[in-house]
């Protein structure tokens, strides 16, 4: 590894008038993008199952039909939807920590640990390696890598400023993990439920089901104590963010890169675990970078061109499908060899 | 271990491919194509070009979004310029 190839985002200095052109110039679009986050986050919480990061995308994008109509009006908004990105793709991810549970990490059983961190690694060479038979790019390959491995649309949304994929792309990848979870939860509930225990049950959803949400949805119908063990096998997941946005990043750009925001994710993480909390308090973080999160996906979303990506959904499809059974056949194999 | 010099095409690449990041690559890609002397692959890729052209480069994107461009184009570029004494065009001081 030579010299610097370890490396921090530069801190970018801008002069007063710099950044007050930026303000005077953003202030439209950005505004838009925090009104369409506040109505994704809305959304998200009355509509059952969607994610508002994945209603934040489409909300952006049927912006951009409005948008792009005339160019005139994309290129008012376009300093503000940029400037969104850029001040809420950090927070969002800086606040998410508050779901990596330390706690319960290292309080878990630790085969059961070792299977998650297999099938994630598996996850993301079976998605390397089929995505290029497919004739995905790199990045592309990557980013649902971490939308099947990690947890859904929140790793999708936290990945792809950091493999720095289009919106096109961005947009893509959100919504086919949703379908895809749909289409998962079923098969779940289908071919596997009726023929396992139920806290293995729990433990297959836990362990492979694409979103947190569709988890505790595979879930709700048993014991409150599945639905706990569950959410917790998934929340494993989560905390291998920390090692693969930097093991990924690594592998793109031959240098191991770790944004100042990664950084700060783990604070917040330990913060969180260890730090006795009030629960309006954390309600309140939980809705603020539910927010940032949605309103940085609203302005992702407005730069992606709609028709281009519901047209190209179905590939990347078959493929998370293919690696979702894949995975599935894996927790098959191991779930002898553990006690859940 | 041979170290590659950083050159003008290295800082423009970045440049594009942040910006194809960012507001996609139909736009970003059109956008630098308007730069003379300088081809751009649909990944963003620059060929040729010298302090000139990446100046032009610059003020392409900032002709849409001017203070927020800025940003993002220093931030495209900094990590390559450690330690680098290429010169750079007032767009990126």
């Amino acid at each position: 590894m030579s010299a610097g190839s370890v490396f921090f985002e530069p801190h970018v200095s801008l002069s007063r008038n710099e950044k007050f052109t930026m303000v005077r110039e953003g202030s439209l679009g950005f505004a838009l993008a925090l009104a369409l986050g506040f109505a994704a986050s809305f959304i998200g919480k009355h509509v059952k199952g969607l994610d508002p990061l994945v209603a934040a995308v489409v909300l952006g994008m049927a912006a951009s039909l409005a948008i792009n109509a005339r160019e005139k009006v994309y290129f008012k908004l376009l300093p503000g939807i940029i400037l969104a990105q850029s001040i809420f793709i950090p927070i969002g991810i800086a606040l998410y920590g508050k779901n990596l549970e330390i706690k319960v990490m290292l309080a878990s059983n630790p085969w059961i640990f070792l299977q998650v961190i297999g099938i994630t690694a598996l996850t993301f060479v079976f998605m390397f390696w089929l995505g290029k038979l497919f004739g995905f790019n790199e990045r592309m390959r990557y980013l649902l890598g971490f939308g099947s491995a990690i947890c859904g649309a929140s790793a999708i949304a936290i990945a792809s400023p950091i493999l720095e994929c289009e919106p096109n792309d961005t947009a893509t990848g959100l919504v086919d993990n949703t379908i895809a979870a749909v289409i998962s939860m079923y098969l779940l509930a289908t071919f596997v439920l009726p023929h396992v225990l139920p806290r293995d049950y729990a433990a297959a959803a836990g362990a492979l089901l694409h979103q947190t949400g569709f988890v505790k949805m595979a879930l709700s119908g048993g014991a409150k104590s599945l639905l706990e063990f569950g959410v917790v096998v998934k929340s494993l997941r989560v905390v291998l963010l920390v090692l693969a946005i930097p093991t990924v990043s690594y592998l793109i750009r031959k240098r191991i890169y770790v944004p100042w925001y990664l950084v700060l994710f783990v604070v917040v993480a330990f913060i969180f675990s260890y730090v006795p909390m009030p629960t309006a308090f954390s309600k309140g973080v939980t809705t603020f970078y539910e927010i940032c999160f949605s309103a940085a996906l609203a302005s992702i979303g407005m730069n992606a061109n709609i028709l281009h990506v519901f047209k190209r959904l179905f590939k990347p499809l078959v493929l998370v499908m293919l690696v979702f059974v894949l995975d599935l056949g894996v927790w098959w194999l191991t779930r002898g060899l553990i006690h859940y | 271990m041979t170290v590659k010099t950083v050159g003008y095409e290295d800082l423009m690449t970045a440049i594009v491919k942040k910006q194809i990041s960012v507001i996609g690559s139909e736009r970003a890609v059109l956008f630098a194509r308007k730069v003379p002397q300088i081809t751009v692959s649909n990944d963003g890729t620059v060929v040729g070009g010298n302090k000139a052209a990446l100046s032009a480069l610059c003020q392409q994107y900032m002709s849409v979004a001017s203070g927020v461009a800025k940003m993002l184009m220093k931030s495209a570029v900094a990590p390559l310029l450690n330690g680098s004494p290429l010169d750079l065009p007032d767009e990126l001081r």
